[in-house]
């Protein structure tokens, strides 16, 4: 059942003059109970502000919002039984750990006794046990951060909103504060609404993710079908590091079936034999333009490959090799087409050398050049 | 090289020609101050035989302290109330003004605001005369409200100015946390604005009730009475007579800085940090 | 999806939040009937003969002609013109003042000279007026004795006798309050050594700012003390000197209560301290002409607006 839900939600910055700067453009999206939803997208694509109208600081345009099946468009932010950790953590910076999380409750009144309660076990649940009298300056980032989510722990609430919570920690902080909201969420058994730009958050945390981009949703899946399924080439483009590959190019017919052609004016363009669903989604578009989409971990050197079999093996020119250890990420050229494939590490690669690339054919997507959508 | 450093980059040297030229500059600044106690425990005749030293604590003529007391007091009595209710005035309301400019975007609170701005070209004096026949229009004339009232309403723009800046630079966050928390507008004044900004509000608290205290024009315009004169109008016709008491009237000086000591000794710490933050800009 | 339109929005707001409206009811209420309406009042009254009381009648520009023929007022402005000058030059010793104290290696003894400048404050500016008042006397007055007692005296007489001043006697107190020739060497002198505690604590606000690189900077290139000040110390505390510089030419056109209190109402002898805001206050309440003086406020008024307009034109204050 839906829990909160998003009904053509609008938002609107009015200019001086014009019609207004749509940050959110009519929006669809139902959150089910218990569930860890993230919306992610690029600086500027109005997650935050979605998140802000959910919360109730930010007034809604259009449309309406539904929590626990109830209407809250007029109803006040502290009405609305949600909490949220903001990005910079927000924390009282005159108020000990310990006020700082009694704060919301002292507010409403709740006994002494019942404060101190809730506040001692979130203490205890998050690790501040030691430091409820510090104030915030004598913490480090992740302690702040701690303190922020019990600040939103204590309350109880039903919706818990996070604001980017993690992007003022360092790398090994973040890596580790991230199994900690999951640990957290699967604990309080409680429905979280998580805003991040970072697509590894996005993948490692979400039980599903909504990809937001200028104001629209783009898709709303689980991580993993959304990686495999990308309904479109912005999320295709957005989820994985490095990003996916996209060929631009053509069907054409041959005797052995259906074969995608780049376009390639400088060298001899590579070819792809289309099988299986994916000659079926290319019947429509014969002899049509469309873009091959390839991840860089389906990209591999033909040497490693068991049973390269052929009509998807290509020719590709190194430009560089950076090697990580366990893998390495070769930066090639087709002649018409930079990409980048994700190598297992066998030995080193020279600049300007060339490899024979095999692509996994089962992964590799088609889009259709207009719409940008999947075929 | 030398391991210490000055700020201003140049190896250690000794600062001492510097350090003489500050205490000279601090002396001479200190020295009415030091003449107002002295003299305060003289009678004429001493006081003309031996202006400058202090006379020994034993023959210390503590009658100038009890005639100051007994003429000063009651004037004293008058500004500490008239400084009190005006300083709380200037700097609730103003808080409260600033809070609305700095944090609620409401429709026509731009305009107010340059409303606001305008007066601060506006100089007082332009004011005085009718407004003297507005107070007495209102009946306010000879009373300690007028003072209290015109005090608060002129003191508003500069406090709101500095405040609306100071707040505005408050992070957004943390309103918005408060608002989440439950808080409403008057609760997020007092748990965020007024703690966050202590040395700011106690600052411009003690320039408030130095202005007031320091006040003269308007009290020797509305004030009739002798019972209601406030510090300024009483030194003001103390200073008439043509025959002085020096001891006495240094007594009744040295009094009337007593109020004053008892404020800096609370706010100073807010006030020297407030003003060397450069928080007051404006 | 239709957009709203704006005002709707803005409507829509003021009905769900009209009760913050409550929160700057009082300010803007005080200021409008404190500040705008007399404001408003004198400009309307700058038209009338008034006498302060219920009768008064229309004489249309007659108040500004007169105050155009009027010496006294034109040569107020000349007095509160030197006046400006004698307190663009106090300014100096706050300035010196801070870069000295901000110069010092010692953090601890910064703060105690910082703490040391306020406590004059302690005495209320008022009480310190006449203090300065009782120093300049010129029978017991501490200035005449410090010249008595250092012969500063009988230099001073003797270079009068050389000028032909007469101003300087041998015999007699120098009168420093009753002499007309002294009354603004006396204003120039008061308050010396013109040390602000409240200026001094906003420069060092600002020189506080200055990183220490920029000094080691400055000393690799070779610039020596002087040259830091005005290569380095002065261009950052620009700001807050350019805004005292505002504030105090603003409040000495309009001031005058100090020339009300040491000399009197009439602006002392031969009305040498006379300046523009006393003759307003002296023409409303020594002469009852309350008509006359509101226009004559409007003049000091008109005269700052215009210097304010000059100056945000041609000295910027950055914010």
């Amino acid at each position: 059942m839906a829990f909160v839900t998003l009904n053509n939600l609008v938002k609107v910055y009015p200019e001086k003059s014009g019609p207004g700067i749509r940050a959110v453009n009519g929006i669809d999206l139902e959150i089910k109970e218990r569930e860890f939803m993230v919306l992610v997208g690029p600086s500027g694509c109005g997650k935050s502000t979605t998140l802000r109208m959910i919360a109730g600081l930010e007034d809604i345009s259009g449309g309406a919002i539904t929590i626990a099946g109830e209407v809250v468009n007029h109803v006040q932010p502290k009405d609305r039984d949600i909490a949220m950790v903001f990005q910079n953590y927000a924390l009282y910076p005159h108020m000990s750990v310990y006020e700082n999380m009694a704060f919301g409750l002292k507010l409403r009144k709740y006994p002494k006794t019942e404060i101190d309660a809730r506040v001692r076990e979130a203490a205890t649940m998050l690790g501040l046990t030691d430091y409820l009298d510090r104030k915030p300056k004598a913490l480090s980032g992740g302690q702040r951060q701690r303190v922020a989510v019990g600040r939103a722990i204590v309350r109880k609430p039903k919706v818990f909103l996070f604001d980017e919570p993690l992007s003022n920690l360092d790398a090994k902080m973040r890596v580790s504060t991230r199994a900690e909201i999951s640990k957290l969420h699967a604990r309080l058994d409680a429905t979280m609404i998580y805003v991040t730009h970072d697509q590894v958050e996005a993948m490692t945390m979400g039980d599903r993710i909504c990809v937001m981009k200028d104001g629209n949703i783009m898709q709303v899946a689980e991580p993993l079908e959304l990686y495999n399924h990308p309904a479109s080439m912005f999320v295709a483009g957005f989820m994985g590091s490095p990003p996916m590959n996209f060929f631009k190019g053509r069907i054409t017919r041959s005797p052995h079936g259906l074969v995608f052609v780049e376009d390639n004016s400088k060298a001899a363009p590579f070819q792809l034999l289309l099988g299986g669903p994916l000659a079926e989604k290319a019947a429509a578009y014969a002899d049509r333009a469309v873009v091959c989409g390839v991840r860089p971990e389906d990209a591999q050197d033909t040497a490693t490959v068991a049973n390269p079999g052929t009509g998807h093996t290509i020719d590709a020119v190194v430009e560089i090799s950076e090697p990580m250890g366990p893998e390495t990420f070769l930066h090639l050229h087709t002649g018409a087409h930079a990409f980048t494939a994700r190598v297992r590490a066998s030995n080193p690669f020279a600049i300007n050398q060339k490899v024979e690339i095999t692509f996994l054919m089962d992964r590799v997507r088609l889009f259709d050049p207009d719409t940008e959508k999947a075929l | 090289m030398s391991p210490v450093r000055s700020i201003d980059g140049s190896r250690q040297r000794s600062d001492w020609p510097s350090h003489l030229i500050i205490w000279g500059f601090l002396l001479i600044e200190l020295f009415p101050l030091y003449m107002m106690f002295q003299v305060s425990f003289k009678d004429n005749a001493s006081f003309i035989a031996n202006p400058w030293l202090p006379t020994s604590p034993a023959t210390w003529n503590w009658g100038n302290w009890d005639f100051g007391l007994r003429l000063i007091g009651p004037y004293i009595a008058n500004t500490v109330f008239v400084a009190t209710t005006g300083t709380i005035g200037t700097i609730g309301f103003a808080i409260c003004g600033a809070y609305f400019f700095a944090r609620c975007k409401l429709p026509f609170s731009d305009a107010l605001w340059a409303a606001f701005l305008l007066l601060m070209l506006l100089p007082g004096v332009t004011n005085i005369v009718p407004l003297f026949t507005q107070l007495k229009d209102l009946n306010l004339l000879n009373t300690l409200w007028a003072l209290v009232i015109v005090g608060i309403a002129s003191a508003q723009v500069f406090n709101i100015f500095v405040l609306r800046h100071f707040i505005e630079d408050l992070p957004k966050d943390l309103f918005e946390a408060a608002e989440m928390d439950g808080a409403g507008h008057l609760q997020r004044i007092w748990h965020i604005v007024i703690p966050l900004s202590a040395p700011i509000i106690g600052t411009l608290f003690i320039l408030a009730f130095l202005a007031k205290w320091n006040e003269i024009l308007l009290p020797l315009i509305v004030l009739r009475d002798k019972e209601l004169f406030t510090l300024g109008v009483g030194l003001f016709y103390l200073d008439g007579e043509y025959t002085k008491q020096w001891g006495q009237v240094m007594a009744a000086y040295s009094i009337s800085a007593i109020p004053l000591i008892i404020v800096f000794l609370f706010a100073m710490r807010f006030f020297v940090k407030g003003l060397s933050s450069g928080a007051v800009k404006g | 999806m239709t957009t709203l339109p704006n005002n709707q929005g803005a409507f829509r707001r003021i009905l769900r939040d009209w009760r913050l409206y409550f929160f700057v009811v009082p300010s803007a209420l005080l200021v409008a009937g404190f500040a705008y309406y007399p404001a408003a009042s004198a400009i309307y009254h700058s038209f009338f003969y008034w006498s302060g009381g219920d009768s008064m009648h229309w004489i249309g520009l007659a108040n500004f002609k007169r105050a155009f023929h009027d010496q006294v007022l034109w040569q107020s402005f000349q007095t509160v013109s030197i006046l400006v000058l004698f307190n663009l030059f106090k300014l100096i010793p706050s300035i010196f003042m801070a870069v000295l104290i901000h110069r010092l290696a010692s953090d601890r003894w910064r703060y105690v000279y910082r703490v040391l400048l306020v406590v004059p404050m302690i005495v209320p500016s008022l009480t310190t007026l006449f203090i300065w008042k009782f120093f300049l006397d010129p029978n017991i007055g501490a200035l005449n004795r410090i010249l008595d007692i250092t012969g500063c005296k009988g230099v001073l007489v003797s270079i009068d006798h050389f000028f032909g001043w007469g101003v300087f006697l041998e015999n007699h107190p120098i009168g420093w309050l009753s002499q007309p020739e002294l009354v603004l060497p006396s204003l120039f002198i008061w308050g010396f050594p013109w040390i602000g505690a409240v200026g001094v604590l906003i420069f060092l606000a600002g020189l506080q700012s200055i990183n220490s690189e920029i000094y080691e900077a400055a000393e690799l290139d070779g610039i020596g003390p002087i040259g830091k000040f005005f290569h380095i110390e002065l261009p950052l505390i620009l700001t807050q000197v350019r805004l005292s510089l505002v504030l105090l030419i603003v409040s000495t056109l309009q001031g005058y209560v100090l020339q009300l209190l040491l000399l009197g109402d009439s602006g002392g002898p031969d009305g040498r301290g006379m300046v523009p805001g006393l003759w307003m206050y002296n023409r409303a309440f020594i002469a009852g002409e309350f008509g006359y003086a509101c226009a004559v406020g409007i003049i000091i008024f008109a005269f700052i607006l215009v210097l304010t307009l000059i100056n945000n034109k041609y000295v910027r204050i950055d914010k």
